[in-house]
C-alpha cells in the first residue's frame, strides 16, 4: 500500500473510531462540580480583593462551562472546563499594576501589556483592561480541561452557559 | 466707567434616570412572541385544524360552529398583544436614545457646574483692573448661554421623556380587558395577510429586498409577529429584522416546548426542543463574550432558524455583530457531521474569529456560522453520495452570500470560509452559481470540488482564494495532487464493508488539494504549536483556536489586510515521489489573537 492509501485508510478509521463517545461515569460529573465550587469560590475571593483595590463592584458576573479541546471527527467539544467572567468599571489609572500588588500571593504575570495572569493550584485568572473600553477591567476566572463529550455534558443538569453568577 | 457682572445661575440638578431601554426592549419581545403564539392557536382553531381531514360532515360544522370564535378571540388577543409589543419596542428604543441625551446632560451640568464655581471664585473678590473685569464678564456672559442652553435641552428630555411615557401607556390602555381585545380587534384583518400576499414568487432577494423596504412600518411588524419563519428565512430580508423574526421563532420553541413534559413530546417536538436548546447555547455564547478592545459584550444576531430543516437536522445561522451595518462579513460554513446540534461549538468559532479580527484591527466585523446546509452527519453519513451534498450544499450558500448583498445597499467586504467539507461546499458555491464573495478561504480541506482545477475556477482570481492547511491534518492530505489521488486509493479500499463518513472523504473524491502548487491559491500558514508528528486528525479541528498561526491569518483575510497575511509555502507533488509538504519542518508560531 503506497503512503497515499495509508492516509486514505487512516482518516477513514479514525473518523470511525472518533466517532463514537464512551460512557461518562459519576466522576467525571463530580470532576465538573468540584471544579465548579474551586472556582466560583477562588473568583469570589478576587472579585472581593478587586472590589476593595478598583474601587468598584463587579458586573455582568456569569459562569459557563466552555469547550476546550476538539474531537478531531466530529469538530464538537470533548473537553470543558468551568469559567466565571465579570467586569469591573474603575477610575483607578493603573488597574493591573494595582491587582498586581495586591494579588501578589497568586504569582501575577503580565502575559501581555493588557493581561495579568494568576494562578491557584490548577485554576487560573485573567485581569484584562481594554485600549477602547477605558475604565473596564475584565476577570476570568477557569479552570483545567475536563474530558467529557458534546452530548454528554449538554445532557447533564449542571451545563450552564452564560448564566448570571453571584460573586458577593 | 461701570462695569456689570452678572454671575451664571447654577445648573438644575440632571434627574435620576434609571430606565433601562434595553429591558424594556426585551419585554417588548416577550410580547411579541405571545402574540406570535397567539396568532398561532388563532390560525390553527381557525383553519389548520378544520382542514386537517380529521373531522367531517356534521363534526366539521360542530367544530366550526364551537371553536371559530375561539380562532377569532385568539386571533384578537393576537393583534392586541402585538399593537401592545410594537408600543413597548418603540418605547423601549426611545429610553435608549433618552438614556444616551441623559448622559450627556449629566456631563455638560458637571463641566457648567464647576465653571460657575470657578467665575463666582474669580469674582469674589472682583478684580480691580478693568481688562480682567471685562474678560470676566465675557466668561459670565458665554457661560450663562450656555447654562440657558443646558436648561432648554433639559426641557426638551423631560417632555420627550412624557411623552414616550404617555405614548406607551395610551398604546396598553386600549386592551386591558378581553372585552375590549374583542371590541378593538375582533374580526379585523390582519396586516400581515396583505404583505404576505404581495411578497414575491420566487427566490430573488433583490426583489423580496424590494418588496420589503415597499411595506409600511405597521406591515413589517405584522409580518414578523404572524410569520416569523418566513421574515426570519427569506433571503434579502434584511439581517436585523430576519434576528427579530428568528428570535420570536427561538423564545417561542423554548417556552412551549420547554413547558411541556418531557415525556408528552412527541418525536419532531423532542428534535424541535433539541436543535431549539442549541441554538439558545450559541446565542447565549455570544452574548457572554466581549470584544477584546472595546469590553463590551457581543450581540447576537439570528440569521436563519429552522430547526425541522433536513429532515431534523436543522438550519441555524448566527453572527457576531451587525449584518447589515458591517464592514467586513464573513460566514463560516463547517463539514462533516455537522447538524444543529452543533450551533454552540460553532458559535466558538465566530466568536473567536470576530474576536481575533479585532485584536487585528478590525473595527466593524461580522462573522456569521452557517449551518444552512445538509452536511454529511449521522446516518446521513452512510450512503450517500460523496460530492452530492456539498453540491447541494453550494447551491444554498449562494442563495445565502447573494441575499447578504442583495441586503445591503453599500460596498461591503465578504469573505467566505470553510471548514473541512464545509471548504467544498464553498467551493461549489464558487464555481456552479459565482455570488458575490470578495475572498475565499478553505480550512483543512479534503479538496475543492470536482468543479474546481484550479483557484481561477472559484471565479474572483487566485489571489482572494486563500487556502489554510495544517501539514500534519490528515484530511488536508486528501485531495488529488495530480499523480495518484489518495481520493482514488481510497475509494477502492473503502467502499463495501466500511462506507459510510469515512469512504465519503477519504475516498470518494472531494477534488483537487488546494494547498498544491499546481492550484494556485494563496496558501497561509495555519501550523499549530501542538502539532502531531504524523498525520492525524487533532489537527484537523484547530484552525480557529485562538493564538494560532491560522485565526490569525484568516482575521486578517477577513478585516481585508492582505499585507498583513504571513504566506506558506505550497504543497509540491513531484512525479516519483510523494508529495511534499515544506510546512512540515517549519517550527509553528502562537501569535496573541485576543490580547490575553
Amino acid at each position: 500500500m503506497t503512503a497515499r492509501a495509508s492516509v486514505a485508510m487512516a482518516a477513514a478509521l479514525m473518523i470511525l473510531v472518533a466517532g463514537g463517545c464512551g460512557a461518562v461515569n459519576d466522576e467525571t460529573y463530580a470532576k465538573l462540580e468540584r471544579q465548579r465550587d474551586d472556582v466560583l469560590g477562588w473568583a469570589r475571593d478576587l472579585s472581593s480583593v478587586a472590589e476593595a483595590t478598583l474601587a468598584a463592584s463587579p458586573e455582568d458576573a456569569t459562569q459557563s462551562y466552555d469547550g476546550v479541546a476538539r474531537s478531531g471527527a466530529s469538530d464538537r467539544f470533548k473537553s470543558y472546563k468551568y469559567d466565571i467572567q465579570a467586569r469591573f468599571i474603575t477610575e483607578q489609572q493603573d488597574p493591573l499594576a494595582a491587582l498586581s500588588d495586591d494579588l501578589a500571593s497568586y504569582d501575577p504575570t503580565l502575559t501581555t501589556s493588557n493581561a495579568l495572569r494568576l494562578s491557584h493550584g490548577e485554576l487560573t485568572a485573567f485581569f484584562q483592561t481594554y485600549p477602547k473600553g477605558p475604565g473596564r477591567v475584565g476577570m476570568f476566572v477557569e479552570g483545567p480541561a475536563i474530558e467529557i463529550d458534546h452530548d454528554q455534558i449538554r445532557d447533564w443538569d449542571g451545563f450552564v452557559v452564560g448564566e448570571p453568577v453571584d460573586l458577593q | 466707567m461701570t462695569i456689570t457682572i452678572s454671575l451664571p445661575p447654577k445648573p438644575s440638578e440632571t434627574p435620576e434616570f434609571t430606565a433601562d431601554g434595553q429591558k424594556v426592549r426585551e419585554a417588548g419581545t416577550t410580547l411579541r412572541t405571545s402574540s406570535s403564539i397567539f396568532d398561532d392557536h388563532g390560525s390553527f382553531a381557525g383553519g389548520k385544524a378544520k382542514e386537517s381531514g380529521l373531522l367531517d360532515g356534521r363534526s366539521a360544522a360542530a367544530y366550526a360552529q364551537a371553536l371559530s370564535p375561539v380562532g377569532k378571540h385568539a386571533d384578537a388577543c393576537s393583534l392586541a398583544l402585538r399593537a401592545a409589543a410594537n408600543a413597548v419596542l418603540g418605547h423601549g428604543d426611545e429610553l435608549v436614545d433618552l438614556r444616551k441625551r441623559h448622559q450627556q446632560l449629566e456631563g455638560d451640568r458637571e463641566h457648567l457646574a464647576r465653571q460657575v464655581d470657578a467665575l463666582i471664585a474669580r469674582a469674589n473678590p472682583l478684580p480691580t483692573d478693568e481688562a480682567e473685569l471685562q474678560i470676566l464678564k465675557s466668561d459670565c456672559e458665554r457661560c450663562s448661554s450656555q447654562v440657558e442652553a443646558y436648561e432648554s435641552d433639559l426641557v426638551s428630555w423631560t417632555e420627550d421623556l412624557e411623552a414616550s411615557e404617555e405614548k406607551v401607556a395610551a398604546a396598553l390602555r386600549d386592551a386591558m380587558t378581553e372585552q375590549q381585545v374583542d371590541q378593538k380587534y375582533g374580526g379585523v384583518a390582519d396586516p400581515a395577510d396583505a404583505a404576505r400576499d404581495s411578497m414575491p414568487s420566487g427566490n430573488d432577494p433583490k426583489s423580496v429586498k424590494a418588496w420589503w423596504d415597499g411595506l409600511t412600518e405597521e406591515q413589517r411588524a405584522a409580518m414578523t409577529a404572524a410569520y416569523p419563519e418566513i421574515v426570519g428565512n427569506t433571503d434579502g430580508i434584511p439581517a436585523a429584522a430576519r434576528s427579530d423574526a428568528n428570535t420570536i421563532s427561538l423564545d417561542r420553541d423554548l417556552a412551549e416546548l420547554g413547558a411541556m413534559p418531557e415525556d408528552q413530546r412527541t418525536d419532531d417536538e423532542r428534535t424541535r426542543y433539541d436543535n431549539a436548546r442549541a441554538a439558545e447555547e450559541a446565542r447565549r455564547r455570544i452574548s457572554k463574550s466581549i470584544d477584546p478592545i472595546t469590553g463590551e459584550n457581543y450581540v447576537p444576531q439570528i440569521y436563519a432558524y429552522d430547526p425541522m430543516a433536513f429532515d431534523g437536522d436543522g438550519a441555524v445561522a448566527m453572527a457576531v455583530g451587525d449584518l447589515d451595518t458591517a464592514d467586513n462579513v464573513s460566514v463560516n460554513v463547517p463539514g462533516l457531521t455537522t447538524d444543529m446540534e452543533a450551533a454552540g461549538d460553532n458559535a466558538q468559532n465566530a466568536i473567536n474569529l470576530q474576536q481575533a479580527a479585532a485584536f487585528e484591527g478590525g473595527t466593524s466585523t461580522a462573522t456569521m456560522f452557517w449551518i444552512g446546509y445538509d452536511a454529511p452527519s449521522g446516518a446521513d453519513s452512510v450512503g450517500v453520495a460523496a460530492e452530492g451534498m456539498a453540491t447541494a450544499g453550494g447551491e444554498r450558500l449562494a442563495d445565502t452570500l447573494d441575499g447578504l448583498n442583495a441586503m445591503r445597499s453599500d460596498d461591503f467586504h465578504l469573505t467566505a470560509i470553510g471548514h473541512s467539507y464545509g471548504s467544498t461546499t464553498v467551493s461549489h458555491a464558487m464555481t456552479d452559481h459565482h455570488p458575490g464573495a470578495d475572498d475565499v478561504v478553505l480550512l483543512g480541506s479534503p479538496g475543492a470540488g470536482d468543479d474546481a482545477d484550479s483557484a481561477d475556477d472559484l471565479g474572483i482570481g487566485s489571489g482572494h482564494v486563500f487556502v489554510g492547511t495544517n501539514s500534519e491534518d490528515l484530511v488536508g492530505r486528501l485531495g488529488q495532487t495530480g499523480w495518484v489521488s489518495p481520493a482514488a486509493i481510497g475509494a477502492g479500499v473503502l467502499t463495501g464493508p466500511l462506507g459510510g463518513a469515512a469512504a465519503q472523504m477519504a475516498g470518494a473524491g472531494l477534488g483537487h488539494n488546494p494547498a498544491e502548487d499546481d492550484f494556485g491559491a494563496v496558501r497561509f500558514q495555519a501550523e499549530s504549536t501542538s502539532r502531531g508528528s504524523i498525520p492525524n486528525i487533532d489537527d484537523h479541528v484547530k484552525y480557529y483556536d485562538h493564538d494560532t498561526e491560522s485565526l490569525a491569518n484568516m482575521a486578517h483575510i477577513v478585516n481585508g489586510q492582505y499585507d498583513e497575511v504571513v504566506r506558506a509555502g505550497q504543497v509540491h507533488d513531484p512525479w516519483y515521489r510523494d508529495p511534499v509538504d515544506p510546512e512540515t519542518d517549519r517550527t509553528p508560531t502562537s501569535p496573541n489573537t485576543d490580547g490575553r
